[in-house]
C-alpha cells in the first residue's frame, strides 16, 4: 500500500515535470486532481502574451479556488481540426476537449456520445453542476438548444449575452463604408438596393484615391467565406439566403428561389459596371485588409472589432469610416440578416472525454466558470489587478489593462488577465465586449445602426439531426453545393448567361433538394416543440 | 562475404527440394539475408500492412470505431461514385489534363537534353543546366503564388499586354497555365535522366558515323535518339501507369469554384470529400477505382512498349 501509494507521486512529480517543462504552467500541488484540457490557442489576443492558458490569471486563481490543477494543450495554430481529428482518431483523449461539438463533428454529438468519444452529461449537470443547473433552469430555451434530439446534453456550453434584454452589442458584423468619401461626394448612407448602387457609381466615378491608387467600388471576400459582402447583399431580398433559411417557420433553400435571379442579376450587372473587385473568388482576407488600409476601396462587411477598429485605428482618424445598415429591396422594409452567430448557444462547449478519470474534479472545475464569482474572474479577471466596482457596484477595468505598461492593446493586455477570447466554456458579459468592441466612437454607432436588423430568418446552428438524417442530407448536398458554389461564381462573373437560371434551379431540385429541405424542417420543428417543451 | 556467383549451390538440379535449397542459400548467404531483411520489413510494415487499410471503401467509416469496427456496406461507396452528379466532368478533367501533360510535358525534358548535348561550350551548357533545373527546388506553393501575382488582373503580364484578363477565373486558361508551369518547373530536373543516358551511349559510334559523313542532325536521329529509346520507353511507361493520379496540391493552389469545369479532377474531388467532408470511405473508394485504373493503364502502356520496342518493365 505504501509502496503503491510512493509510486503514484513519483509518477505525478514525473508528470508534473514534464508537463512544466513544457507548457511552463503553475506548479502543481501534489495531492491536487489533475486534468488535461483540449483547447484551442487564441491566435490573435492570447499567444501574443502566452502560449499557453495555464499563464492567464483567471486560470491560476481558478486552480486555487477549485483546487484542481488543469493542464492546457494547444493545437497547431491553424491546424486545429486536422489536430482534432487526429485525436479522435487515435483513441487517447485528454480528459476535456473544448470544441463546436454541434456543428463540426461529422454526424453530430448524438454521434460523438454514441461512439464513446464523450459523455452523456444530462444527469451529470443536473447531479454535480448547481451552477450551471441553476443558470438552465432560468433559461430553459438555452437548455433546449443544448439538448440533443436524444434529449441529451454533451457539453458545457459557450453562453453569449443575446439572452439578455440589454444586450449592449447584437450584430458584430455588419456593412462599412468611408464616411469622409460620402461626404465628400455629397450623399447619404446608402438603405437600399438601388442607393446602394448610386454611392457605389459614385466612388467608381471618383476614380483615384489621394494617392493616386485606382478605386475599387467595394471589395467582397469569396463566396463561402461568412463575411462575404456580395453573399450578404442576398438577404436584402425579404431574408433571402445563399443556403437555408427559415421564413415565418418554413424553411426554404435560397439559391432556388425566384428571387435570387433578381439577386444575382444586380450582383452580375455591378460586376460587369466595375463596382466589385473582380478577383473577389480568389482574393484573401490579408488582400482585402491592405485595400482598405490603403484607401482603395469605399465599401465592404467586416467585424465590429477585429475589422472596423482596426482599420480606424489604421487611419488614426474615426470620422473616417462608419457603420451602414443591412441593405433592403424596398424602402422602409426592415433589414434582415441571417449568417450571424448571435445565438446565446451555438454549439460550442466543452465536453467530458470518457477517458476522463476524475468527473467530479472535472464539474467541479467547469461548473465554476458558471457561478458568479467564476463568472467575474473569467470576464474581468481579479478584483483590485485587472477591474475594480465603482460605487454602484459596477466593474471597471484598472488602468494596468486600459493602457498596458508594455503598449499593448487593450484586448491583448486582457488575455494576460482573462479570458478574453471565446475558446473556453464561458458565460460572456457584454459589458466586456461592448469596452472592448467600442474603441471609437464610430463603433459605438455603428452597433446602433447594426442592432435595427432582423435576425430571426436564419436557420439555426443548434438545430441537430440524426445520425441517418445527417447521412442522408450529406449525400444529397454534397453535390448540390459544389454545383451552387460553381454555378453562382459564375453567374456573377458573367462566365455563365443568366438565362441559364432556370436549368440551374431544375438541376437542383432533380439533385433531390426537396428532400434535403424535408429533412431541414421536421429537424427545425423538432428544435422549436424542444423550446416549447421546455418553456 | 562470399561472392554468390561463385557460390555451386545456386546451380544445383531443381529435383532437390525446395526448402533444402532455401535451406542450403541460407547457410552460404546469410549475410546478403540479413541485409535484406530491413528492406523487406519496410514494404511489409510501410506498405503491405497498410493495404489493409483499403477494406473502409466497402465499410462506413467511422473514426472511433476505427478500420475493423466500421460495419460492411458493400458497394454502396463505388455506386454512389459511379451515379454522381460529377463522375463524367471528373473523369473528363483528370484524363484530359493527364494527357496534355503528357503530350507537352513528356517530350519537352527530352528535347532540353538533346539541345543541351549539343552545345559544345561547357560553361554555357551547365549554366544552363543550372538555371532549368533550379525551379525544380521551388516549392509547388511558391510557384503558384509567383502565377497568381504575375498573372492577376492588374499584374506583370496583363500590363506588359496591355490586357485585363483573369486568368485564374477563366476555364479555359487552366489546362495551359497549369501544363505550363509544370514544364517551366520541372524541364531541367527530367532531363537529367535522359542527359545520363546520352553520355552512356559509345562514343566510337559517332566517330564512325563521322568518318561516314554524318552532320549532327543524322547522328541525332541514328545515334543519340536510339541510344536512349530503352529509358524513353521505361519514362514514359511509368508516366502512363500514372496517368489517373493528378497531383490535389497543384489544383487546389490554383483552382477555384469558378473554373470547376476544367479544374476540378479526382483528387481535388477526393480531398473535398474526404478531408472537408470527412467522407473517408467514400474517398477511399474513389481512390481504389483510381487505383485499378492506373494499374491496367500501366499493364498496357507496358504490353503495347514490348511490342513496339521490344523493351519494357518487365
Amino acid at each position: 500500500m505504501n509502496q503503491n501509494m510512493k509510486r503514484v507521486a513519483c509518477a505525478a512529480a514525473a508528470v508534473s515535470m514534464v508537463a512544466a517543462s513544457f507548457g511552463g504552467t503553475t506548479v502543481f500541488a501534489d495531492d491536487a486532481p489533475e486534468l488535461t484540457y483540449w483547447i484551442k490557442m487564441d491566435a490573435t489576443k492570447i499567444s501574443p502574451t502566452t502560449d499557453n492558458f495555464g499563464n492567464i490569471l483567471c486560470y491560476k486563481e481558478m486552480a486555487d479556488i477549485t483546487g484542481v490543477n488543469v493542464e492546457f494543450i494547444h493545437p497547431p495554430a491553424g491546424q486545429e481540426s486536422d489536430a482534432f481529428n487526429l485525436m479522435i482518431a487515435g483513441g487517447e483523449y485528454p480528459d476535456l476537449i473544448h470544441w463546436d461539438w454541434g456543428n463540426s463533428f461529422a454526424g453530430g454529438p448524438d454521434k460523438a456520445i454514441d461512439e464513446g468519444i464523450i459523455l452523456d452529461l444530462t444527469d451529470i449537470i443536473a447531479e454535480s453542476c448547481p451552477n450551471l443547473t441553476a443558470f438552465l433552469d432560468e433559461h430553459p430555451d438555452i437548455k433546449a438548444t443544448m439538448t440533443t434530439d436524444n434529449g441529451r446534453i454533451y457539453c458545457f456550453p459557450n453562453i453569449y449575452p443575446y439572452y439578455e434584454e440589454d444586450t449592449l452589442i447584437v450584430a458584430n458584423r455588419g456593412y462599412q463604408m468611408r464616411s469622409d468619401w460620402l461626404k465628400e461626394l455629397g450623399l447619404e448612407a446608402p438603405e437600399t438596393i438601388e442607393d446602394w448602387h448610386t454611392v457605389l457609381t459614385a466612388f467608381k466615378e471618383k476614380g483615384e484615391n489621394e494617392s493616386g491608387g485606382e478605386i475599387i467600388p467595394m471589395v467582397s471576400q469569396k463566396l463561402s467565406s461568412k463575411t462575404s459582402m456580395i453573399r450578404t447583399f442576398a438577404n436584402a431580398w425579404g431574408g433571402l439566403d445563399y443556403d437555408f433559411y427559415v421564413d415565418n417557420g418554413e424553411v426554404k433553400y435560397g439559391p432556388i428561389q425566384d428571387e435570387f435571379l433578381d439577386y444575382l442579376t444586380t450582383m452580375n450587372q455591378w460586376y460587369e459596371e466595375g463596382l466589385i473587385n473582380p478577383d473577389f473568388s480568389t482574393i484573401d482576407p490579408k488582400e482585402v485588409n491592405s485595400l482598405i488600409t490603403e484607401s482603395r476601396t469605399g465599401a465592404w462587411f467586416y467585424g465590429l472589432g477585429a475589422g472596423m477598429g482596426v482599420y480606424i485605428t489604421a487611419f488614426g482618424d474615426e470620422t473616417k469610416i462608419e457603420g451602414v445598415p443591412f441593405p433592403v429591396v424596398n424602402e422602409g422594409d426592415t433589414p434582415k440578416y441571417t449568417i450571424l452567430d448571435n445565438y446565446p448557444f451555438v454549439g460550442l462547449g466543452t465536453a467530458i472525454s470518457t477517458r476522463c478519470e476524475d468527473v467530479e474534479a472535472a464539474c467541479k472545475w467547469l461548473d465554476y466558470h458558471y457561478s458568479e464569482e467564476g463568472r467575474m474572474l473569467m470576464n474581468w479577471g481579479v478584483q483590485g489587478v485587472s477591474y475594480d466596482l465603482d460605487e454602484n457596484g459596477e466593474p471597471y477595468f484598472l488602468d494596468v489593462v486600459k493602457n498596458d505598461p508594455d503598449g499593448l492593446s487593450m484586448d491583448v493586455a486582457l488575455g494576460k488577465y482573462t479570458m478574453v477570447s471565446q475558446l473556453d466554456a464561458i458565460l460572456k458579459d457584454h459589458r466586456v465586449e461592448a469596452i472592448r468592441m467600442w474603441t471609437y466612437d464610430a463603433q459605438k454607432k455603428a452597433s446602433e445602426v447594426w442592432n435595427q436588423t432582423d435576425f430571426t430568418f436564419r436557420y439555426p446552428p443548434t438545430v441537430t439531426l440524426t445520425e441517418d438524417e445527417a447521412q442522408e442530407y450529406a449525400e444529397i448536398m454534397s453535390d448540390i453545393e459544389t454545383f451552387r458554389d460553381e454555378k453562382i461564381v459564375r453567374f456573377i462573373i458573367g462566365s455563365e448567361d443568366l438565362e441559364g437560371f432556370e436549368d440551374f434551379v431544375s438541376t437542383i431540385e432533380k439533385m433531390n433538394i426537396e428532400r434535403a429541405i424535408e429533412i431541414k424542417q421536421e429537424a427545425y420543428d423538432r428544435l422549436q416543440e424542444r423550446i416549447a417543451e421546455m418553456e | 562475404m562470399r561472392n554468390p556467383k561463385n557460390n555451386k549451390s545456386r546451380y544445383q538440379p531443381p529435383s532437390v527440394p525446395f526448402r533444402v535449397r532455401v535451406q542450403k542459400d541460407w547457410k552460404h548467404n546469410k549475410q546478403v539475408y540479413l541485409m535484406l531483411i530491413p528492406v523487406v520489413a519496410y514494404f511489409i510494415i510501410f506498405h503491405y500492412i497498410p493495404m489493409a487499410g483499403v477494406q473502409i471503401a466497402f465499410k462506413n467509416f467511422s473514426i472511433s470505431k476505427g478500420i475493423w469496427g466500421s460495419p460492411w456496406v458493400g458497394l454502396k461507396h463505388f455506386r454512389s461514385y459511379f451515379n454522381s452528379y460529377y463522375f463524367g466532368r471528373l473523369i473528363k478533367n483528370t484524363t484530359l489534363l493527364s494527357a496534355l501533360n503528357i503530350l507537352f510535358g513528356f517530350p519537352a525534358p527530352i528535347i532540353l537534353a538533346l539541345m543541351i548535348n549539343e552545345v559544345r561550350n561547357n560553361k554555357f551548357k551547365r549554366t544552363v543546366q543550372t538555371v532549368t533545373y533550379l525551379p525544380h527546388f521551388i516549392s509547388i506553393v511558391i510557384v503558384c503564388a509567383l502565377m497568381r501575382t504575375f498573372l492577376s488582373p492588374r499584374g506583370l503580364i496583363n500590363q506588359l499586354m496591355g490586357t485585363g484578363i483573369d486568368f485564374f477565373n477563366k476555364e479555359e486558361w487552366f489546362r495551359p497555365l497549369y501544363i505550363l508551369s509544370g514544364i517551366w518547373q520541372e524541364i531541367g530536373w527530367g532531363s537529367i535522366v535522359y542527359l545520363s543516358a546520352i553520355t552512356s551511349i559509345d562514343e566510337s559510334l559517332y566517330e564512325a558515323a563521322e568518318v561516314d559523313g554524318a552532320g549532327r542532325f543524322t547522328k541525332l536521329r541514328y545515334i543519340t535518339l536510339p541510344g536512349i529509346a530503352t529509358t524513353i520507353s521505361v519514362m514514359f511507361i511509368l508516366r502512363v501507369g500514372r496517368m489517373m493520379t493528378v497531383g490535389a496540391d497543384k489544383v487546389l493552389l490554383m483552382y477555384n469554384e469558378s473554373i470547376y469545369s476544367t479544374a476540378d479532377i479526382i483528387s481535388t474531388f477526393v480531398y473535398r470529400k474526404g478531408l472537408l467532408e470527412m467522407n473517408y470511405s467514400y474517398s477511399a473508394a474513389v481512390d481504389l477505382v483510381n487505383s485499378v485504373v492506373n494499374c491496367v493503364l500501366l499493364l498496357g502502356a507496358n504490353k503495347l512498349s514490348k511490342k513496339i520496342s521490344g523493351s519494357g518493365l518487365w
